[in-house]
């Protein structure tokens, strides 16, 4: 296939000419290639933060179920587990949801260990102004960013009142709030010290929620696994390695929506294209009897439209990745972003860090070009069939 | 099943390439039957236009279907991430039992629409258009080929099972008795590696002699031989592990996508001196430029997979 | 050659540039810096809940990697899709394999 500037030339302008129509399909094909480039941006961006956050989880989380559902675990557990050869630590965690009736909204609350010292240099370091001896007695607590905004239009400045469950009121101090690097991580969480934590959920001191433990060596965890199993029968284990595998494959395109809001649409705009380009109106049926009688050939007529629609699509693909781009990382994708977010009233920033992949420029080329070029095939052979002295006549 | 926008974009390119190929297949039946380069009828003049359809389609398709070969293979490699035990494309396609014959399907295809092409490309050539029975009838062949191919890798996604354990491609390819390939390795490796070579060698003076039979020959033993030498010996020299013989962690970019290159020279190489020389010889014409393409690809290639060997022994100063 | 043609050549160009150009702009501030992620692993390393908070509304959301099948169907068992973000998120494959076939 040799290249033809004329026939560009030609394309191109037979491009002005079609002026509306041109500007209706780039217009059309440049949101949709846009909307499908703003999904995996997102979903890619998302991606890549979980990885990143997966690779420092402790190796194996415990949960006890019981009837099927998730129950606490007695503290007694813990020392028969470390025993097991090969586990360097388990730590008993407190941790769950607290629900905040004023606002409708739920907090992550976390319990910790507040006086090792360890745990109050490396906090130190993730947390804006922060006490630490205010966390020592045992009244203090960080915050994410999105909770302190919540208490903030709440009138709580720098104390909030949890409701226990017994019913009483349990002041804790707000002692500083997490730094905005860790935002996606952190917004809706509270970090208060462990013994605040059973209070305010209830529990009873020789529980805990779960339980964490860390391996040394990797290669080692699908032993410890079986003994733990073996030994606790009721406990399901959670790897590191089964949490990454399921953040492959998060976002549920199964049930609907990446399909519903491409794969439709792709269609749709197949059919749309396909119908307009099929119906030719009388004047483009001249232009194309009069080149014929000008000595044109039916190849030329092809090319100069495949010429005509790779202009069209591959400007609209580089536009729309140019908007996109700004979409996502500029903008925070409004809209869009609602259907990553769900709509509780606790949302984080939507600042994504920015997270770009060669394959994810490919695949967006494949879901988007060939369907145009495709549906254009049909229609332009048609034209090109066309008799100079049928149309002429 | 899972879907993965890389498994939807598949799966719907393969439906639109279901729907063009259907319509070239239905056409390329009504070429075969009636056409008649002598008739000057309504229809004649019809199939003379709709010929132009059929080409215009399998370009489309072929197009299409180079890249996403890469893009198959590349999609097998991300899936190996969720697929317990697998740790490369290999482990992906061989976790159900006909992934393996998807892929040479695949490859089958590539060739035979390549074929089909070089064939086109002759035949509008000439104002004549004397080929137009022959490659209707070979595209009404080939058509069975690529829907048994599409059919199968619709059934390859909706059978991945994600939480099956498979084998990767270390138990795959081993010298074990129980992998699939183990009847390979009963052959020594110098015997692999001069065959190999004999069979480059055997081109080379196919070349020399410009004689098409002996080039054809040599490059089916060719291809044969750098598949099995490269599983083989070759690809534990780019991994530097005596133990590791997979063709698809190749691709992986640990080894920068390497793969990708030693694939494409040779299936590029081997392409053009099988398909050149069987159309060279059947339209008679154009030879020696298949021929030139075919060597420079192949010599690419055996470059390629022998500087692998030789840097290894300039660096550490032993074989493998 | 024709003006348009320098028109449409010049088109792609600044269209090209300008996704080269706002690329590296958001290549070189925006993404991800050592700091960030140490201060991420610090905190995951410590609080050990790995999911983001994007999603607040349920527990098998929010703590999407450490809940149970029966935690998402907790809510009602016709509702199993009761928040619209259950749409976009799926649960973790380990807490059921297969449709239809639960292994918690």
């Amino acid at each position: 296939m040799k290249f033809n500037l004329y026939l560009l030339e030609f394309a191109l302008f037979s491009l002005i000419r079609k002026g509306a129509k041109t500007l209706f399909v780039f217009l059309i094909l440049t949101f949709l290639i846009f909307l499908l480039a703003s999904v995996l941006f997102i979903s890619d961006a998302i991606k890549h933060e979980l990885n990143v956050s997966v690779a420092h989880l402790p190796e194996l989380t415990l949960q006890r179920l019981q009837a099927g559902k998730q129950v606490n675990v007695p503290l007694k557990r813990v020392e028969p587990l470390l025993e097991i050869e090969g586990v360097a630590s388990v730590i008993p965690r407190v941790w769950g949801y607290y629900y905040f009736k004023v606002a409708g909204v739920n907090f992550s609350v976390v319990g910790i260990d507040a006086f090792e010292q360890s745990y109050k240099e490396s906090l130190q370091k993730v947390v804006d102004a922060y006490d630490v001896k205010a966390l020592e007695k045992e009244s203090g607590m960080i915050v994410g960013a999105g909770v302190k905004k919540i208490l903030e239009e709440n009138y709580y400045q720098d104390f909030f009142n949890f409701v226990t469950a017994d019913g009483k009121w349990k002041r804790m101090h707000i002692m500083g709030s997490f730094n905005a690097d860790i935002s996606l991580q952190a917004n809706d969480m509270i970090l208060l010290p462990k013994k605040s934590a059973y209070e305010i959920f209830g529990m009873p001191e020789n529980e805990a929620t779960d339980v964490v433990v860390k391996v040394s060596n990797p290669e080692e965890i699908p032993t410890i696994v079986s003994k733990i199993n073996q030994l606790y029968p009721d406990m399901r284990v959670v790897t590191k390695e089964d949490i990454r595998v399921s953040y492959q494959n998060i976002f549920d395109y199964k049930s609907g929506f990446f399909l519903s809001l491409f794969v439709v649409s792709a269609f749709t705009f197949f059919m749309i294209i396909y119908d307009k380009l099929s119906g030719l109106s009388s004047e483009e049926k001249r232009e194309i009897g009069i080149l014929k009688a000008l000595g044109w050939s039916m190849d030329d007529i092809l090319k100069e439209r495949f010429y005509e629609s790779f202009i069209l699509c591959f400007g609209a693909f580089l536009l729309a990745l140019a908007l996109s781009m700004a979409y996502v990382f500029f903008w925070e994708a409004p809209l869009l972003r609602s259907l990553f977010v769900g709509y509780s009233t606790l949302k984080p920033s939507f600042e994504l860090p920015f997270y770009f992949n060669m394959p994810m420029i490919v695949l967006l080329f494949l879901l988007s070009v060939p369907v145009y070029i495709g549906s254009v095939m049909i229609p332009s052979w048609r034209a090109a069939m066309l008799d100079a002295d049928e149309v002429l006549r | 099943m899972t879907l993965t926008p890389e498994i939807i974009a598949i799966l719907m390119l393969d439906g639109l390439f279901l729907f063009f190929s259907s319509i070239a297949f239905v056409l390329s039946l009504k070429l075969y039957w009636s056409w008649d380069s002598e008739a000057t009828t309504l229809l004649q003049y019809r199939l003379e236009k709709e010929s132009y359809l059929v080409g215009l389609i399998i370009k489309y398709i072929f197009m299409l279907k180079v890249p996403l070969f890469l893009f198959f293979i590349y999609t097998c490699d991300t899936l190996s991430g969720i697929i317990t035990g697998a740790m490369c494309a290999a482990g992906v396609v061989n976790s159900v039992d006909f992934g393996l014959f998807l892929l040479l399907f695949k490859l089958l295809n590539l060739y035979l629409f390549g074929f089909w092409l070089l064939l086109h490309v002759r035949d509008v050539e000439s104002e004549l258009q004397p080929y137009v029975r022959q490659k209707s009838l070979f595209f009404g062949i080939a058509f069975f080929f690529f829907v048994a191919e599409i059919v199968l890798e619709i059934l390859f996604f909706t059978s991945l099972n994600i939480s099956k354990i498979v084998s990767c491609c270390g138990t795959l390819f081993s010298a074990s008795t129980q992998s699939s390939l183990s009847f390979l390795f009963l052959m020594e490796n110098w015997m692999i590696v001069s065959l190999f070579y004999a069979s480059f060698i055997l081109m080379l003076v196919g070349f020399m002699v410009k004689n098409g039979a002996v080039y054809l020959f040599s490059n089916l033993l060719f291809l044969f031989f750098a598949i099995v030498s490269l599983i083989l010996f070759f690809s534990t020299y780019v991994y530097e592990l005596p133990t590791h013989h997979c063709p698809f962690c190749l691709l992986q970019s640990d080894y920068y996508g390497v793969g990708y290159f030693l694939y494409a020279a040779l299936f590029l190489g081997t392409f053009y001196g099988i398909c050149g020389v069987v159309i060279a010889t059947l339209t008679k014409g154009f030879i020696l430029r298949a021929m030139r393409f075919s060597l420079f690809f192949n010599s690419l290639y055996v470059v390629m997979v022998s500087a692998y060997v030789v840097v290894y022994f300039l660096k550490n100063g032993v074989w493998l | 050659m024709a003006r348009s043609t320098f028109f449409l050549i010049g088109f792609f160009i600044c269209l090209s540039f300008f996704v080269v150009v706002e690329f590296w702009y958001l290549y070189s501030t925006r993404s991800m810096t050592q700091e960030a992620v140490n201060k991420k692993a610090l905190f995951i390393a410590h609080v050990g809940l790995p999911d983001l908070s994007l999603v607040g509304e349920t527990r098998y959301v929010r703590h999407r990697s450490l809940s149970d099948v029966f935690s998402i169907f907790g809510d009602s068992p016709e509702l199993l899709e009761y928040f619209p973000s259950t749409f976009v998120y799926h649960y973790a494959p380990y807490v059921s394999t297969s449709a239809g076939r639960v292994e918690p």
